[in-house]
């Protein structure tokens, strides 16, 4: 079990990171629906859970697409002038047109126990869905690599998951403090799990290479670079 | 089964035949009255005169036409758009509602309207806001209640210009311009009502409206899509009827040129986007009703050349506080051309206040299930009938078969 030092368990939201609601969900992955005010903190590749109101699990994602979609008044806009300020103002602000994010699954807690795996049961539509930034939760939920597992087996999805892989470690490498230990460690870790997949694993690498250029060792740890 | 689109094909071949005929009679029609606009475009007693006798000949309630309101501005002027105010506050309100259902488990009806405020030149996101109103057969026959549906569609209308006059008189003390919109008619008549009293009751209502917008220094307005008003080209007919063998019949409404409205008329004088026509009276039985209430709530209208391909026409209701006033007019022209200017030939807030009022499929099972929800909690389940759970059936989902599609 994990507590925080501000006494909240891991899988607790604090209500200030909320960037939006389960729109639909499956054991697997959750669809979030957020209003544009909402869109400065998630990113491709961010820790994100969707956290119950009640005593069901915290379920752990990683953002892998963010879709906005149009309909016809959009459309209209466009063809027409240039829009005006105040009709951006009002798309943004007022129109119930939710920005969709798309997470792929990578874990889940109960009671504050963090466990790197499928959830029993997905998150339900309107479970509250917040941001993982601070250093603690993120430092409990990266320590044991095993979760990683469940982004490399979502290859030959619609999932980009080099592209997932090489967000995510960046980000977290940075909320870690550039925690450069944790760094090599996760990437020797992908480099176990892509063996066998030596078109995913080379342009993982090299990506990875150039995100974290403080990190001379990354190239070394490629195969046979 | 669906639509044979296969059997139509005949019949669909002849209707755009007869459309290109009609348009063949129309066009020489319109010749004519266009070569008497231009002729008369200042002729301002042989139209006071004119006018006067057709009024006097023919039936009162038949009788449609438009009266120049100035003797300043000929008949066929075109009037560019003048720049907007640098602030102004433009509301619009729309309306829906969903009527009674005879075959749903309950029974009910909803009134809801949409109001968005727009700040012209502040570069802010407008303000919105709905409001809903639920209506049942408190203790009333349900099929008295049924049958109200027309009832529903007036008390609708009532509600779109009480809640935008209500929502335009909180802004009465702004410095600069305050517009209100409707989407419709100013010159409202309520039709369908089932009970004569109701109509009066919405008439009377609709009348207070417009004053208190007067009162509240608004300038209100009604935009009309495609106007089926033909009272320009009445005007321009009765000015030959001190012809000899001249049909009086001709100027009466039930006895109009199909497919030949006002609007066709304009569409060959207003080329430009933006550009307005001459201000004209309503002259009609209406409009005098309208009058004999509020000498200021007298109806008038321009025809506005709103932009967008093809060319359209859009009618533009004032009433004559503001049509008197050429500032005022100046205001409502520039403004609703700003509006049409946004998505290019229709007026932005009206297109919001639709979106925000109307009420879709998802919305109504929601409600649906929200009463059904109260309704059980003290143990008053209703069922639909076997009509309505059929149609929800075979409604839904339904498409046609396209054969194996490759994914």
């Amino acid at each position: 079990m994990v507590t925080f030092e501000d006494g909240t368990l891991a899988g607790a939201g604090t209500g200030r990171d909320e960037i939006g609601r389960v729109l639909r969900a499956s054991t697997t992955g959750f669809a979030v629906g957020s209003r544009v005010q909402q869109l400065d903190a998630p990113s491709f590749g961010c820790l994100v859970k969707a956290q119950p109101i009640d005593q069901r699990e915290a379920i752990y994602g990683l953002v892998y697409d963010m879709h906005i979609d149009d309909d016809p008044l959009v459309r209209r806009l466009i063809l027409a002038e240039n829009p005006r300020q105040s009709v951006i103002e009002d798309q943004r602000n007022n129109r119930l047109i939710p920005i969709e994010m798309s997470t792929l699954t990578v874990g889940y807690s109960v009671n504050g126990a963090i466990i790197h795996g499928l959830p029993p049961r997905p998150p339900l539509n309107l479970d509250p869905v917040h941001i993982c930034t601070g250093r603690e939760e993120i430092v409990a939920f990266t320590g044991e690599p095993g979760y990683l597992r469940l982004v490399v087996r979502a290859a030959g999805t619609q999932v980009p998951v080099d592209q997932l892989l090489v967000a995510h470690i960046r980000q977290v490498y940075e909320l870690r403090g550039n925690d450069d230990a944790w760094a090599l460690s996760t990437i020797q870790e992908v480099i176990d799990l892509l063996r066998s997949d030596y078109e995913l694993l080379m342009p993982t690498l090299e990506t990875l290479s150039e995100a974290l250029p403080l990190l001379p060792e990354v190239a070394d740890l490629g195969l046979g670079r | 089964m669906t639509l044979e689109l296969e059997k139509l094909t005949g019949k669909v071949e002849e209707m755009a035949q007869g459309a290109y005929q009609q348009q063949q009679q129309q066009d020489k029609v319109l010749e004519g009255l266009l070569e008497k606009l231009y002729a008369n475009r200042v002729a301002w007693d042989k139209i006071r005169e004119a006018m006067k006798t057709a009024e006097q000949e023919t039936d009162p309630k038949w009788y449609r036409a438009a009266r120049p309101l100035d003797e300043v501005e000929p008949l066929d002027v075109v009037v560019d758009p003048p720049p907007p105010p640098d602030e102004a506050t433009v509301i619009a309100g729309d309306g829906s509602q969903i009527l009674p259902n005879r075959h749903a488990a309950y029974l009910y009806s909803v009134i809801n309207i949409g109001l968005i405020v727009y700040y012209h030149g502040r570069g802010q996101a407008p303000s919105q806001e709905t409001r809903p109103v639920l209506d049942y057969p408190n203790g009333e026959d349900e099929d008295t209640f049924v049958d109200k549906g027309a009832i529903v569609n007036l008390r609708r209308d009532l509600a779109e210009i009480e809640t935008l006059v209500d929502k335009a008189w909180t802004f009465r003390r702004e410095e600069h311009p305050v517009v209100a919109l409707l989407d419709q008619r100013l010159l409202y008549w309520p039709v369908g009502s089932s009970g004569e009293d109701e109509g009066q009751r919405v008439l009377r209502g609709w009348q207070e409206a417009m004053i208190k917008a007067k009162d509240g220094r608004c300038l209100l307005a009604g935009y009309i899509v495609r106007p089926g008003k033909r009272s320009v080209m009445t005007m321009l007919q009765s000015l030959d009827i001190n012809e000899p063998d001249f049909d009086l019949g001709k100027l009466e409404e039930r006895s109009r040129t199909p497919g030949l409205t006002d609007a066709t008329l304009f569409r060959r004088l207003l080329l430009a986007p933006g550009q307005r026509s001459k201000v004209f009276v309503d002259v009609s039985h209406h409009n005098r009703e309208f009058r004999s209430r509020d000498a200021d709530n007298e109806v008038c209208f321009f025809y506005l050349n709103p932009g967008g391909r093809p060319r359209k026409i859009a009618r533009v209701d004032i009433p004559m506080w503001v049509a008197r006033d050429p500032e005022r007019v100046k205001v409502v022209h520039s403004l609703v051309y700003n509006q049409c200017q946004i998505m290019g030939d229709y007026p932005y807030v009206l297109s919001r206040a639709d979106e925000l009022a109307v009420v879709g499929g998802q919305d109504r099972e929601s409600l649906e299930v929200m009463i059904a929800n109260a309704m059980e909690k003290y143990g008053m389940a209703g069922t639909v009938t076997a009509k309505e759970s059929g149609k929800t059936v075979a409604r839904a989902g339904r498409t046609r078969h396209e054969g194996l599609r490759r994914r």
